[in-house]
This record gives C-alpha cells, sequence and structure tokens, in this order.
C-alpha cells in the first residue's frame, strides 16, 4: 500500500530544484536539463493525482504521455538553438549571449 | 509474522522514499555538478527514478516510456549535443569566470563565495537568489497543499493491472485530437531542429550545405515515425 500525497510532495520537491537550477546556471545546456526535470516533476504530480482519483486514472497518465512529446520537442529544438548558437558566438553561456546589449 | 506483515506492507512507502532521495539529490546534483556532462548523467539517474515512482504508482506504461523517451532518447540526445558542441573544457563556472581565472582558483566554492577582494560576487547572490525563490516556491505550493488538504488514501502499490490498453484506448477515442496535435508537434519540432541544426553557421565546421540537410531530415522524420 501507498499513499500517492508522498508522490505529489516529491513532485513539489523535484520541480522548485528544477527551478533552482534552472535559475541558478547559466549554462544554456543546463538549464535546459533543469527544465526536462521541471517537466518530469510535473509529470510525477499527474500520475500522483490520477492514482488519488480513480476515476480520473487513464486521463492523468494521457497527459503525462502528452508532456513527454512536449519535453521531447523543447529539447529537440532547444539543443539545436544551442547548437547554432555555440557554432555562430562559441560560448553556451547565457550571460554572455548579449548581442542586443545596449 | 504481524511484524513480517507490516514490513511488507511498508515496503513500498520505503521504495517511494528512498526513490525520492535519489532524485532530490540527483536533481540537485544537475545544478551543482562542475561538469556539464556529469549533470547529464545525474539528470540520468533522476529520470531513472522518476521511472521508478511511476511504476511504484501503478503506471506501468509510463515507468517503460520514461525509460525509453528520457534516459533512452534525451538523455543521449544531451550527450551528443555536448560532445558535438565540443564542449568539453565548459566545466560551468559561469558568471564568476572571469573572477575565479583572476583569483587564480577555479573551485566552483571559491568562486561562488566572494570575489577576490571579499566582496560577494553578483554569482554567489545570484545562487542565493535562486534558491530562495525555489524555496518559496517549495515553501507556497506546500503550504497551499497542506491548507486544501491531501488526502491520506492508500492504493495499492503497482496494481498487477496493465495500464497499455487502457491507455490506448483513450489515446485514440477521448484523446484523439490532443493525440494528433502532439505528433504533429513532434514531427515539426523535430524538422525545425534538424533545419535549425544543420544550417551553417559561419564557422568552418562543414563546408557542405546542400545535400545533409535533406538526408538528415529524412532520418529524423524516420525517426519520429
Amino acid at each position: 500500500m501507498i499513499n500517492p500525497s508522498y508522490a505529489v510532495i516529491l513532485g513539489v520537491l523535484l520541480f522548485s530544484v528544477g527551478l533552482y537550477g534552472a535559475l541558478r546556471s547559466t549554462n544554456a545546456v543546463r538549464i535546459l536539463m533543469c527544465i526536462e526535470l521541471m517537466l518530469n516533476a510535473v509529470n510525477l504530480v499527474f500520475v500522483a493525482f490520477s492514482r488519488l482519483r480513480p476515476e480520473a486514472m487513464i486521463a492523468g497518465q494521457v497527459f503525462a504521455i502528452f508532456i513527454m512529446a512536449v519535453a521531447a520537442a523543447e529539447a529537440a529544438v532547444g539543443l539545436a538553438i544551442i547548437l547554432q548558437i555555440v557554432r555562430q558566438r562559441g560560448v553556451v553561456y547565457m550571460d554572455k549571449i548579449n548581442l542586443l546589449k545596449g | 509474522m504481524s511484524f513480517l506483515d507490516a514490513f511488507v506492507r511498508a515496503l513500498p512507502t520505503l521504495g517511494l522514499f528512498t526513490l525520492a532521495a535519489i532524485i532530490l539529490v540527483s536533481g540537485f546534483m544537475v545544478s551543482r555538478a562542475r561538469r556539464i556532462t556529469h549533470a547529464a548523467f545525474f539528470m540520468v539517474l533522476a529520470f531513472t527514478g522518476v521511472a521508478g515512482v511511476f511504476i511504484l504508482l501503478g503506471a506501468d506504461f509510463l515507468g517503460a516510456a520514461q525509460v525509453l523517451i528520457y534516459v533512452g532518447a534525451i538523455a543521449v540526445m544531451f550527450l551528443f549535443a555536448i560532445m558535438v558542441s565540443d564542449l568539453k573544457e565548459l566545466s560551468d563556472n559561469p558568471r564568476g569566470t572571469a573572477a575565479a581565472t583572476t583569483a587564480g582558483g577555479s573551485s566552483g566554492a571559491a568562486a561562488s563565495a566572494a570575489r577576490p577582494d571579499g566582496s560577494p560576487s553578483p554569482r554567489g547572490a545570484w545562487s542565493v537568489l535562486s534558491g530562495l525563490v525555489a524555496l518559496g516556491f517549495a515553501g507556497f505550493v506546500l503550504a497551499a497543499l497542506a491548507k486544501a488538504g491531501l488526502p491520506a488514501v492508500e492504493v495499492p502499490a503497482a496494481s498487477g493491472l496493465p495500464t497499455t490498453a487502457p491507455i490506448g484506448r483513450a489515446l485514440f477515442t477521448t484523446f484523439l485530437l490532443p493525440f494528433e496535435v502532439a505528433s504533429i508537434v513532434l514531427l515539426a519540432a523535430l524538422v525545425g531542429a534538424i533545419v535549425i541544426a544543420a544550417r551553417e553557421g559561419g564557422g568552418e565546421a562543414e563546408a557542405k550545405a546542400g545535400p545533409p540537410p535533406t538526408s538528415a531530415a529524412g532520418g529524423g522524420k524516420g525517426d519520429a515515425a
């Protein structure tokens, strides 16, 4: 027997860990990794709530699948953009990408 | 025997706590690991832990999909991006990089702690600030959850019912339109990613601009299908 509320709390904590990393890092690849962690935390909360509400069991898991698809798309496009920035400017640090800064 | 019974009943909860510790520590290490490659592998560890929690919650299909998609595809994509863009020297000492190199020490702790002149570096202040923001967010949401009252129901862990068939049925009946939209989004994103990444970036990397994008796009579509 297991209480899905623990998984909800775990999801909240994982989201804030990812938020901390995404705010703190300046390496663009690391920021993307932390965003993936945050999306994963949301998935965790979706699955936990779907377990808490038996009539929504499948809907929550289907939403988690959609989030996975969006996360894959986001990682692909984000990494392609980072690759292009590295090729053109030679840096991955967000605070070094300041072409538009006055 | 009753002790054994209690232990067996508490086993899934113990497993959940263990997985939670692994997930949170490795998630924290994603942002603290010095080398970006190490961060990527810590991310893999966190994803695997989340897959374990999915299975504990009875979402067996999602657990398998988590391993296949995140550990198998996304993490490998990150590692490829790190290696292709040749970021191996980027041990992520950012924002305080200049200060750290002038100080002569490249240790992340020293760089985030203080500048040579003793004043706290903006990087350290920023790190503390983002920590406060994250803590505030967690506190706010947990307080809201406590106020709403999370139900203390106990559900059987990893109930033997496979969820694959119900998920497939739901995907092709109730969620048919979102499913098709998601597939188009995925296709468009992958084609777009290939177009962006294959464009020559003014560098000397690849002199051939014409044929590779089309062949790469074909391969990408094959992967997406």
